[in-house]
């Protein structure tokens, strides 16, 4: 058997099936069979990417393997997969959106499980800010970008495999032929939901919603459709519970067994194929490189998966301390005080210039008791008191145990009986809410 | 000169008429062989050379001691012969014409051949192209068998290498028994083969090259000197029994090792060489490569198949470095900017945008470049597009 019949392999099993419950197992591997067997349609479109066998004799692609020093374990077709956007080849397949969905989750989780445990007092809407700085998808955009890989123009099976395949959007703001409206104004432009309820009433957006309905990075998802119902799916294509249909999982009829499974029931609703979104090239760079951790998951394992959110994403240097805004940093440390039972603060001036001169400095300090918990230098005398409350609460929410006492939960994840033992971390009652 | 420029003027007419606008230089020059003509005025005046002339206005006309003496002595032979052919014939040196002008009237020679007579006249003599000359030339069918074969002959290097080796061997014989090394090419019977015993002959090392070991009293050196003739008038053997024969032959005598290449080479030798190969298998070797010749190495270098130079992307350093290095691209051709365009995808759009601007695709290479602007026609042209349109 070839390299290639193998990779053909890979990619005609399709998306990553997600078994819902172990009595499944058997039943998928069966559709699976059956599914490979006859009723497999072979694409019968225009094809708009380059074949996977193609990826073999692409310099570029090889190139990239190399600098970005992958393991020998991901083969230059999957490489070739995850350059491939969902809008140049809408077979889930051969595209990388499968591979992007299980990326997109270990980077989450990495990341905020990184952020969590070193700074374990982060307040919640600098954890999203933090979140998204380190793999939101600009950040992923830019990381592609500096890895050297360069997209192509136009979609098409004549072009070298190693580019990032993908369909422009085009732009918003430009105007739409034969008309003098903008793209972004025209009546059938698409309307993007959140997937919340009641998205109509534009109701506001706290924190706890925040947490609750909103993406990793607290961000609206506005890939999604708009909601009209309760029944809407966690993203396009998704499997949704109909327990009111007979279903093998869910009926409680014996005879069903013998039914054959409907095949469309696990394996997602087969999308038409004629009209693909296009997408922006921003979005399609965070696909190819969640994409990429992901099949880096696959194929070489957790701790390759891990290996690569190190260098590449806990690499870049992120100044958390330029994420905070505060309103009222001296009301705010004082019921900080108050709540971990400290001596109320209090401003002292510790040394000043210039008083009668047109630039004058203060130097305040907020104490607490004879403990100093911050400084500030300012123009005025509360300016300087000010500044110094701001620069005690972020001197409290950035504490950072000791590095030998930090312990992030993947590195102990399935190593119980490797000697390896969990240290229990630091976790605190969250911010001040004034 | 003048004669050539009338005659061309004369072609230039006849060819117009033919609406032949272009004649070769071959034939120009036949025409102007043919239809030569001088002007009556350069023919009076021949009598009497310019330097002559000349010499005659400054000195005066008085012939030179020894021109006198050539002349009488160049009448005195002229009489001498009339009187021996024809005495009867009165002599005339010299016949006024009409415009007092002086011919030479030809000597009478004295025939080669017993029984001739010279024609007076040119009634009932045989002429090019009359009638009898036509049906002496006409084909009658008979097969031309020139000296090389009509079909050069298509040899693998290791038979080129045989033959080579064969001729060297025939032409060192010759040698050795002081023979003339051209008789190696005289025409022999299709029979008297060497291959047999030339293939048996050694090399031994020797100041300045090799040479072959040829003792003199052996059987295979008889044989080899009994079959070259010595004479090249036996009758030459059939082109398509001497080439099946060879191809066969040399593959069943293989020569041996490489050492005897190095034998020295003189002129008249790879002259002989040479001749007897283009003899054999009609492979003519140039000039420059004879006579730089010095070794038989450098004939076979000539005439062996040279291995046709593979594309650098296709070599096998490079196709290893393929696998090696699979980050490397070479390409067989030099990238164009269209095929970087291609490589991102952006060629078709641009192409269908062109197309749909109706402006061309790739320089002036497309179906309508060449579209004339209706004004730009000729009356005829213009006329013709109207009959085709029609």
């Amino acid at each position: 058997m070839t390299r290639d019949e193998i990779h053909d392999g890979i990619c005609r099993r399709g998306v990553i099936t997600l078994n819902i419950s172990g009595e499944g197992k058997e039943d998928a591997s069966r559709v699976e069979e059956k599914r490979r067997d006859d009723s497999y349609q072979p694409f019968t479109g225009n094809l708009n990417a380059p074949s996977h066998r193609e990826a073999l004799r692409s310099a570029k692609l090889s190139a990239l393997h190399a600098r970005l020093q992958l393991p020998i374990k991901l083969p230059l077709q999957t490489l070739a997969r995850c350059l491939v956007d969902p809008s140049v080849d809408p077979r889930p397949g051969y595209n990388n959106e499968p591979l992007s969905i299980l990326g997109q989750e270990l980077l989450g989780y990495y990341t905020a499980e990184w952020l969590m445990t070193k700074y374990p007092r982060l307040p919640m809407p600098i954890l999203f800010a933090a979140q998204y700085a380190y793999v939101g998808s600009s950040a992923l955009s830019a990381m592609r970008a500096e890895w050297g890989v360069e997209a192509v123009a136009a979609p098409g099976p004549e072009v070298d495999p190693g580019l990032l395949q993908l369909k422009r959007q085009i732009p918003g703001n430009a105007m739409a032929e034969g008309e003098q409206m903008r793209i972004k104004h025209m009546p059938q432009a698409r309307r993007v939901g959140s997937g919340r309820r009641n998205e109509e009433h534009n109701y506001r957006r706290g924190m706890s919603s925040r947490i609750v309905y909103d993406d990793q990075f607290g961000d609206l998802q506005t890939t999604l459709p708009v909601s009209t119902s309760d029944d809407t799916s966690p993203y396009p294509s998704a499997p949704i519970s109909r327990p009111d249909e007979t279903t093998p999982f869910f009926s409680q009829d014996t005879s069903s067994e013998h039914r054959p499974p409907p095949s469309d029931w696990y394996l997602p609703a087969q999308p038409t194929y004629e009209d693909p979104t296009a997408t922006t090239l921003e979005a399609a760079s965070a696909t190819f490189v969640r994409a990429l951790a992901g099949a880096l998951y696959l194929h070489a394992g957790t701790p390759a998966a891990k290996h690569f959110h190190t260098e590449h994403v806990l690499s870049r240097h992120l100044p958390l301390h330029t994420l905070f805004n505060f309103a009222h940093p001296t009301r705010d440390l004082s019921r900080l005080c108050a709540r971990e039972g400290f001596e109320p603060p209090v401003a002292r001036l510790i040394s000043e210039t210039g008083r009668l001169s047109r630039t004058p400095v203060f130097v305040v300090g907020v104490f607490s008791g004879n403990d100093k918990l911050g400084e500030g230098a300012g123009a005025s005398l509360n300016e300087g008191r000010v500044r110094a409350a701001a620069a005690a609460l972020r001197a409290w929410y950035l504490y950072s145990p000791p590095a030998e006492e930090i312990m992030r939960p993947s590195e102990v994840e399935g190593k119980a009986g490797e000697g390896k033992k969990w240290k229990s971390q630091i976790v605190d009652i969250g911010e001040v809410i004034t | 000169m003048p004669q050539l420029h009338r005659s061309e003027r004369a072609l230039k007419l006849v060819g117009d008429a033919a609406r032949q606008q272009y004649i070769c230089r071959t034939c120009r020059a036949h025409q102007v062989r043919a239809f030569h003509a001088s002007y009556p005025f350069y023919a009076v005046k021949s009598e009497r050379p310019l330097l002559q002339r000349l010499r005659e206005s400054v000195f005066g006309a008085s012939e030179t001691p020894e021109e006198r003496k050539r002349e009488e002595a160049r009448q005195e032979r002229t009489k001498e012969l009339a009187t021996k052919f024809d005495a009867s014939r009165p002599l005339e040196r010299r016949k006024p014409s009409d415009r007092n002008e002086y011919y030479d009237v030809a000597a009478v020679i004295e025939p080669p051949v017993k029984g001739y007579r010279q024609a007076l006249s040119w009634a009932g003599l045989k002429r090019v192209g009359s009638e009898e000359w036509v049906k002496a030339r006409e084909d009658k069918g008979e097969a031309y068998t020139g000296f090389t074969p009509q079909k050069q002959l298509q040899l693998l290097n290791e038979n080129w290498y045989s033959l080579l080796h064969n001729i060297v061997t025939e032409v060192s014989v010759l040698q050795k028994a002081d023979r003339d090394v051209n008789q190696v090419w005289y025409p022999r019977d299709s029979a008297a083969q060497t291959f047999s015993h030339s293939s048996k002959m050694e090399v031994q090392p020797m100041e300045g090259g090799v040479e072959l070991v040829i003792p003199q009293d052996s059987e295979e050196v008889q044989k080899i000197l009994q079959a070259i003739p010595e004479q090249p008038d036996q009758p030459t053997e059939q082109t398509g029994a001497r080439i099946r024969n060879l191809s066969r032959l040399l593959s069943d005598h293989p020569a041996p090792e490489d050492a005897w290449l190095q034998i020295p080479v003189d002129a008249k030798t790879k002259l002989a060489i040479a001749k007897r190969i283009t003899q054999l298998t009609g492979r003519r070797i140039s000039d420059p490569v004879i006579s730089n010749a010095t070794t038989v190495q450098d004939l076979f270098d000539a005439i062996k198949i040279k291995e046709k130079p593979k594309k650098l992307a296709r070599t096998e350093e490079l196709q290893t470095l393929r696998i090696e290095l699979p980050n490397v691209e070479v390409h067989p051709k030099r990238r164009s900017v269209i095929d970087k365009e291609k490589r991102v995808g952006r060629w078709k759009v641009i192409e269908a945008e062109l197309e749909a601007r109706d402006l061309p695709v790739k320089g002036n290479r497309y179906p309508q470049s060449k579209t004339i602007i209706e004004p730009q026609l000729s009356r005829l042209q213009r006329k013709q597009r109207r009959m085709q349109k029609a």
